[in-house]
């Protein structure tokens, strides 16, 4: 009977170990993340007189601001766009490549998610201006006749924040096409198939579920983006993001900001639901590691 | 020291895992648990070693009931089937972590550590990190390491079952000599019955988690208690027939086959007449056709294993038999033939249907 | 390989690979190159040649003060961030039980949240509180922002941990406590160390959350430059921002030398 007892409050000691490693993440979590999202939804759900969608009804009734979500959106799409384009060949590159360079080349897509958002879009601005690199390029292929002014449009931005987000879909895509055994490809020639054939019918029928993930880990970044759109549109480019901040911190608006960060919060909840949907329905082969 | 389970059960919500197991293992004897994946003869081992605990029944070493403590005051070496040699200790550091932990000095524990390399031919690989050594290298090292110590009890979880065909019997009996020698009360888990009968003093049959048989090896293969346990140690021939004659001991069974033959009740006989007869394939000699007390049956094909050769013949019924024969008795049989088999007049247990 | 690189689709692949790194690189380039040049504005490629920009940002004491807010900043969130996300992360693999993967999704959820909706909610609720001063409210927030990235690196690390490692640990004599200091911890390692990088250098690079919730006296070297380059184009930011850039390219090569060096040795 002792030993029973012994057991049992061995067993109680056993069960209060996992408890004390999850606290302090739960605390920190329930303090300064829960707690704070919890409260913006709050106020975001008041009026002067108490509780009410006022904040709401402001922003769906004013034609602005829908303009605002859709260029926010329409920005998200071209920037996705962009990212699979350019990250699509370059993720299956490296991932089949059998050179030394492949490793080095991996690193080197990793490097710029190591500079600050804010020295990135820096060296963007250096760029847009009406004398820079890319004005004179265009002047020097004869694409455009004078200088074009590339800051303080909504294509610089969008050039700019792909580039921010770039090295994600690479690193995303790379990881998905790893996954997949080249043997289903070399199969797929076998029996007929030419190499453009093999990799539209196998290679990429299986990364689907990875491209569709990586696709929205990148919008949802990308249409909550500060810094570039900020630095690199300037008023011209007003997006969610910038109206929020012009809200919160110029206008002090916290209500109707609270708002908008809510409705941000809201389309990228749902992004995220469903590409956890995807991972989740689908095999592993599919989802990036 | 000597080690006892009594009615040790684990059950995990509805699901059994072990439904009470008793043992008694003797000072310096080793027990192996066999059984398939999934018969909870792992599960034993592991509250045994103090990492589960038991819903019920009690773990005794010596005159000590261990039930509740935990397992690192347990003092019982134990051998990982993956080895769990830590990554990033040369052999030598995990062979001196339990001592260690048991606050032996500098100065012995250098000594003793060189001994135990010394003992398992590990000398020269002191420093070698495990990756760098080969999988019997390291499984040698990992036994070292359970012996450093001077366990009361040695536990193995199918130690060798990452090594090839070729190293594990040399290292079995090596291993069966070192614990002979230390005198070491050991349980061994197991799925190898060839394994367990060439080491093991005394094996528990596991199935779903219940023990079928506890015995010598030559207990369970001759004196079998029921099919599962026959048809899981070695090969077995089963014919079916009737009781005619006999007490509860010993019967005259006439085989549906058309042969009479004398045959052992098994431990649990039924009530009926219906019996299943176990003959061993050695158990059956080849004979040519119509000699009386043999059955009619066509070799269908003949597997030569160089000391032993297995026939297998089809009955008139459709039964297939195996017969094992040495290699000169076999050359009387070609596929195809007509050939006689007589079963032995001993050995043969019978198993109520 | 299975498609051949020179073939027509090969080539186009390879092209759209280059026309990638040119695209990834350029801009990173132009901050490291254009203070080089002699004139009083930024151009790309620089015109002329001097040193006086990269020594006009060394020299400047505001720079220097906000970089080692940064760095203190930087270190005590990371060093919090893995404290308590290794804490869970070790929880997480070792137990199972209900609502394991949903709380497991809370963990890493703010990776995916606009920080700038983390930044509003934050100033309101520490304005409304008046919870923590100081720098303590940027930490606060930045440990937010770099738990999910230490437990997405730590653990699968701790997955593949060889459970039976723990157990040998424990049947050679070592406590629970000792054995995870003995053995998890040592095992683990590279995981902890890659984690705990991230997690530095994301607070390092953090602009939106330090915009709103850092000391109005002592902004972090990322809102610096933000302010700066919002009020005028004066290379000195550019050259800060290149000393940065080419302080986290070295910080990058020393770390996989280092890694590379360690694989070899062993």
């Amino acid at each position: 009977m002792t030993a029973e007892r012994q057991g049992a409050g061995a067993r109680r000691q056993a069960a209060l170990v996992p408890i004390l490693l999850f606290a302090p993440c739960v605390l920190v979590y329930a303090i300064f993340f829960i707690w704070p999202q919890a409260s913006l939804l709050a106020i975001s759900a008041s009026s002067k007189s108490g509780p009410g969608l006022d904040q709401y009804a402001r922003f769906f009734g004013d034609s602005y601001y829908w303009e605002i979500l859709g260029r926010t959106l329409g920005m998200g799409i071209t920037v996705t766009v962009i990212t699979l384009v350019l990250g699509l060949p370059t993720a299956y590159v490296l991932a089949r490549s059998q050179s030394r360079w492949a490793g080095l080349l991996l690193l080197l897509t990793t490097f710029p998610l190591l500079v600050s958002a804010v020295v990135r879009s820096f060296g963007w601005m250096v760029l847009f201006f009406r004398d820079g690199l890319v004005s004179r390029t265009l002047l020097a292929l004869g694409l455009i006749d004078r200088p074009v002014q590339t800051m303080y449009t909504m294509t610089g931005v969008i050039i700019a924040l792909a580039q921010v987000l770039l090295p994600l879909m690479v690193l995303t895509l790379h990881g998905v096409f790893k996954s997949i055994d080249r043997d289903l490809e070399y199969a797929a020639m076998s029996l007929g198939a030419r190499p453009a054939v093999a990799l539209g019918l196998v290679t990429l029928r299986l990364a689907r579920g990875g491209i569709v993930a990586g696709s929205l880990l990148v919008f949802s970044l990308a249409i909550s983006a500060f810094a570039t759109p900020s630095l690199v549109g300037g008023a011209r480019a007003n997006v969610m993001a910038t109206a929020i901040y012009e809200q919160t911190v110029e206008l002090l608006d916290w209500p109707f900001g609270a708002a908008l960060a809510a409705i941000l919060l809201v389309v990228v909840l749902g992004l995220s639901l469903a590409y956890g949907a995807l991972i989740e329905g689908r095999g592993e082969l599919e989802a990036p590691r | 020291m000597q080690i006892e389970l009594r009615q040790l059960r684990k059950t995990y919500g509805p699901a059994v895992a072990v439904a009470e197991i008793s043992a008694t293992i003797a000072q310096g004897k080793m027990l192996a648990l066999l059984g398939p994946s999934g018969c909870g003869k792992t599960t034993t081992l592991r509250m045994v070693a103090g990492f589960i605990a038991p819903s019920s029944g009690s773990i005794h070493v010596g005159a000590r009931d261990i039930t509740t403590l935990p397992a690192h005051k347990r003092d019982t070496g134990l051998v990982f089937q993956s080895y769990a040699l830590f990554p990033h200790l040369s052999a030598a550091e995990n062979i001196a972590f339990g001592l260690r932990r048991r606050g032996v000095a500098r100065a012995e524990r250098e000594q003793r550590v060189t001994a135990m390399l010394d003992k398992l031919k590990l000398s020269g690989l002191a420093e070698r990190l495990p990756r760098q050594l080969s999988g019997g290298q390291q499984q040698r090292v990992a036994v070292a390491r359970a012996l450093v110590i001077n366990p009361s009890i040695l536990l193995l979880d199918e130690p060798f079952s990452n090594l090839d065909a070729k190293l594990r019997e040399g290292t079995g009996l090596e291993l069966s000599r070192l614990q002979r020698e230390l005198g070491l009360t050991s349980i061994f888990v197991t799925h190898d019955q060839s394994e367990a009968m060439s080491i093991a003093d005394t094996i528990a049959v596991m199935k779903d988690g219940v023990l079928q048989q506890i015995g010598s090896a030559s207990e369970i293969y001759e004196q079998p208690a029921n099919r599962f346990v026959a048809e899981f140690i070695g090969r077995a021939n089963f014919l079916p027939g009737r009781i005619l004659t006999g007490d509860g001991r010993s019967h005259e069974v006439a085989l549906d086959a058309g042969i009479t033959v004398p045959a052992i009740a098994s431990a649990h006989p039924g009530g009926s007449s219906r019996v299943e007869v176990l003959i061993r394939p050695e158990a059956i000699a080849l004979t040519e056709t119509g000699r009386s007390g043999s059955l009619m049956a066509t070799v269908e094909a003949i597997s030569y294993q160089g000391a032993t050769v297995y026939v297998h013949a089809r009955l008139a019924d459709g039964t297939l038999v195996t017969c094992a024969t040495t290699p000169e008795s076999s050359r009387i049989a070609a596929q195809g033939d007509a050939i006689g088999l007589q079963p032995a007049r001993t050995r043969l247990v019978s198993f109520p249907i | 390989m299975t498609i051949a690189w020179r073939s027509p689709l090969g080539l186009v692949l390879l092209l759209l690979c280059a026309l990638t790194f040119a695209y990834l690189l350029l801009p990173i380039l132009v901050v490291v190159v254009a203070p080089f040049g002699a004139t009083g504005y930024l151009a790309f490629p620089p015109q002329g040649w001097t040193l006086k920009w990269y020594a006009a940002a060394v020299s400047d004491t505001r720079y220097l003060a906000a970089l080692l807010v940064s760095l203190r900043i930087a270190l005590a969130s990371a060093v919090i961030a893995c404290v308590i996300g290794i804490a869970a992360a070790y929880a997480l693999t070792r137990y199972d039980f209900l609502g394991r993967r949903l709380l497991e999704a809370i963990f890493l959820s703010p990776l995916i949240l606009p920080t700038l909706v983390l930044a509003v909610g934050l100033t309101l609720f520490f304005t409304r509180t008046g919870l923590l001063q100081g720098p303590w409210r940027l930490i606060a927030a930045h440990v937010i922002i770099c738990i999910p990235y230490v437990l997405r690196v730590s653990l699968p690390v701790l997955r593949r941990f060889d459970r039976a490692l723990e157990e040998a640990a424990r049947n050679l004599g070592a406590s629970p406590f000792a054995a995870f200091f003995l053995v998890v911890l040592p095992v683990v390692r590279p995981g902890i160390v890659a984690g705990t990088v991230l997690a530095f250098i994301t607070s390092f690079d953090e602009v939106v959350l330090a915009l709103f919730l850092a000391e109005p006296g002592a902004p972090t070297l990322p809102v610096t430059i933000y302010s700066a380059v919002q009020l005028g184009f004066e290379p000195s930011v550019a050259a800060i921002s290149g000393l940065l850039v080419l302080a986290t390219f070295a910080v990058m090569l020393l770390y996989h030398l280092l890694s590379a060096f360690r694989r070899q040795r062993d």
